[in-house]
């Protein structure tokens, strides 16, 4: 006990907390412009987090890691550009909601979801890390490949109708994914000799293109009169401009799923905040009461995103902190700052000095609170910086894309793919082939080939026999999971065409 | 009425269909053999080759494409009607976020054009920052705006505030261009 309290005393002094606040500012002011994710923001304060002791240092960049995600979601609300990948969820109804002039609930919706799964992942990660790390570490490619599938399975009903337009959108997605290094013999696919390809396609470039700057061009051509308004409009009811009691506990069912969700998610190695967040919408759509509001502005289609994606930043410090081993890249910059600035991670920590845990525990909590405080104020920030005319805003986003896609790799070539993406989100929208999918497609469809591929490389060397995989526990428990789940919807799916009566 | 509107509906998604199929065969017969060269002797003990995620991506794109064909050919005539096949449950999610829209996009076409030949004519010769200025300019223009200061002024401030941001703040140095090049 004396311990977890000098622990946290080292975290609840006015310099941390003075720390924490400048850390969170500047995280959501970071996020909120489109290309600059959480590591980025993360990286690009850790020169600075040196030059402080590490009880201001830490809390500095572990509130600047929090800030960043709720940041990010303003931009996807409002403008429907996320400002990081995780926030490209929250575009599908928080967008629909701002257009109803509810942005203000929209984004307030979004921090009490972001602080709600941040604090969920950081208890989970504080009574339950090492547990939790056994867990995320039975994870082989068997089990990825079983979870990424499902993931491909359920997000499929994202797809517009006719469904076939969706999933031709999503596999295209999965070519575009394929573009660069073959995964295991390192051989190039599909770049045709150009060498800045190689890498692959940046995330970055394909969500800004085909969320951002293909929206742009479609608006472009809407009316005159229209270009010369508001950006975006609030409507004056004070029931729009903030979330009710009652609508926030019709979304703690989904915050806590959801949470759940993100915080297993963040816990296993290489999925991440994105995967987290497009999961959660998927699982909450299927399981909610009205997933016919979905895509149309439903409070649960932000709460779950939101939750989600936040949940990964707090439990994806679980095998950081618990065995040493970053999740992420975001996870490995802090890892750095923690070696700099001489604080030891990993099992031995945990009983020969958990001080400095402890105290990490305090900073992750104070700064949810920061998070939540000073959210309310960017919140006003945004509604005031939203109300230029909307044929600037639409313009300047193009910029400001171009500048944040060229940011993360300093590549021109990354610009001219945000306009060639626009454009082919653009005609994709003319012809009614929805861009989530594809976006869905391009995220997972790596991290599966991968692992499937591994899979197969592992069972040459069982006799070439696929059978091995039934003897893991963790696969075989996933799989049932699966084959329960779809039965389930099968039998809903039949129920409902047996049901002669049509739901009002 | 409405049987010839679903009817045009119909000839309109077969035309896409018939239209991606040819495109999905260049795909498999040209691009892959082309962009994907398989190390000789690989098998499957070496895991799959590299070009067996693409190929089951064109195969299954072309089956769910020819199942389409076929269900609205000799099941269903109706074009709004959902496919029962693989993600028939579409109708359930109500995400209709990108409708297609009627009429010639002129506004959009020709702020495509600027878009791109500022991406790879403009940025690289004179660089990010009065590319970025001249691009505001042309697509306000576009977008109807005539008044000068409103024309000159805003792009100004704009540019301003990104290099400030990313030059200032984030030490990000944006192309200059080949024009500017010490």
């Amino acid at each position: 006990m004396d311990l977890i309290l000098e622990g946290l005393a080292l975290s609840f002094t006015l310099e941390s907390l003075l720390a924490i606040t400048i850390g969170v500012a500047a995280g959501q002011i970071l996020g909120a412009i489109p290309g600059l994710t959480a590591s980025m923001a993360v990286a690009l304060i850790i020169p600075y987090s040196f030059y402080f002791s590490p009880w201001v240092g830490i809390p500095m960049l572990l509130g600047m890691f929090k800030g960043s995600f709720f940041g990010a979601s303003t931009t996807a609300i409002l403008i429907r550009t996320p400002g990081t990948p995780a926030a490209a969820a929250t575009v599908l109804d928080g967008h629909p909601l701002a257009q109803q002039g509810k942005g203000a609930k929209a984004m307030k919706m979004a921090l009490y979801a972001s602080v709600f799964g941040d604090t969920f992942s950081d208890i989970c990660l504080i009574f339950f890390a090492s547990l939790l790390a056994i867990v995320a570490l039975s994870f082989g490619p068997a089990e990825y490949t079983v979870l990424i599938t499902l993931a491909l399975g359920s997000l499929g009903m994202l797809s517009s109708r006719p469904a076939w337009k969706g999933i031709m959108a999503m596999l295209l997605g999965v070519v575009i994914g394929m573009i660069g290094l073959d995964p295991i013999t390192a051989s190039e696919r599909l770049t045709f000799g150009n060498p800045e390809l190689e890498e692959g396609i940046g995330l970055i470039p394909m969500l800004i293109g085909f969320l951002a700057v293909s929206e742009v061009f479609r608006q472009m051509n809407d009316k005159t009169e229209d270009l010369s308004g508001d950006a975006v409009w609030f409507s004056s009811k004070p029931e729009d401009n903030r979330v009710s009691w009652p609508e926030f506990k019709s979304c703690v069912p989904v915050l806590f799923r959801s949470s759940i969700l993100g915080t297993i998610i963040g816990a296993m190695p290489g999925l991440g905040a994105t995967v987290a967040a497009f999961i959660a919408y998927g699982e909450a759509r299927r399981t909610s009461k009205k997933p016919e509001e979905f895509g149309k502005g439903s409070l649960e289609g932000i709460a779950a995103p939101e939750a989600a994606n936040n949940a990964v930043s707090g439990s994806n410090l679980i095998p950081l902190l618990a065995f040493g081993i970053p999740g992420d890249i975001a996870a490995a910059l802090i890892l750095g700052a923690f070696m700099i600035q001489g604080i030891n991670v990993g099992p031995l920590a945990f009983s020969q000095n958990p001080v400095p845990l402890y105290a990490i525990y305090g900073a992750l909590i104070m700064a949810n609170l920061v998070n939540l405080v000073l959210g309310f104020g960017l919140v006003r920030i945004a509604r005031f910086a939203v109300k230029v005319p909307r044929r600037l805003l639409l313009v300047s986003v193009l910029v400001i894309a171009s500048a944040g896609s060229y940011a993360l790799r300093g590549s021109l070539f990354d610009i001219q793919l945000v306009f060639m993406f626009g454009l082919l989100g653009f005609v994709m929208m003319r012809f009614g082939f929805p861009t989530v999918p594809l976006l869905i497609g391009f995220i997972l469809v790596p991290l599966l080939e991968e692992n499937l591929r591994t899979v197969l490389l592992l069972a040459s060397t069982y006799d070439e026999s696929l059978l091995f995989v039934f003897q893991r526990p963790a696969f075989v428990t996933m799989s049932a999971l699966m084959v329960l789940g779809v039965l389930f919807l099968a039998h809903r799916r039949w129920r409902k065409r047996a049901s002669p009566t049509p739901k009002s | 009425m409405v049987a010839l509107t679903q009817n045009i509906e119909t000839r309109a998604e077969l035309g896409q269909l018939l239209a991606l199929l040819g495109l999905d065969a260049v795909f498999y017969f040209v691009v892959i053999p082309t962009g994907i060269i398989d190390p000789d002797g690989f098998g499957l003990d070496q895991g799959l080759p590299p070009s067996f995620s693409a190929r089951l991506v064109a195969i299954l794109a072309a089956g769910l494409m020819f199942l389409r064909c076929g269900q609205l050919m000799f099941l269903k005539t109706s074009a709004e009607d959902a496919m029962a096949s693989p993600g028939g449950d579409a109708p359930e999610t109500g995400l209709d976020l990108d409708s297609p829209s009627e009429g010639l996009p002129t506004r959009s076409l020709a702020g495509m054009a600027a878009a791109l030949i500022f991406a790879f004519v403009i940025v690289p010769t004179i660089g990010f920052f009065p590319a970025g200025y001249v691009l505001l300019m042309v697509l306000l223009r576009v977008l109807g705006e005539t008044r000068p200061v409103k024309l000159l002024l805003p792009p100004a401030m704009v540019m301003a505030l990104v290099w400030v941001l990313f030059e200032q703040l984030l030490s990000i140095r944006m192309p200059v261009g080949m024009l500017f090049v010490e």
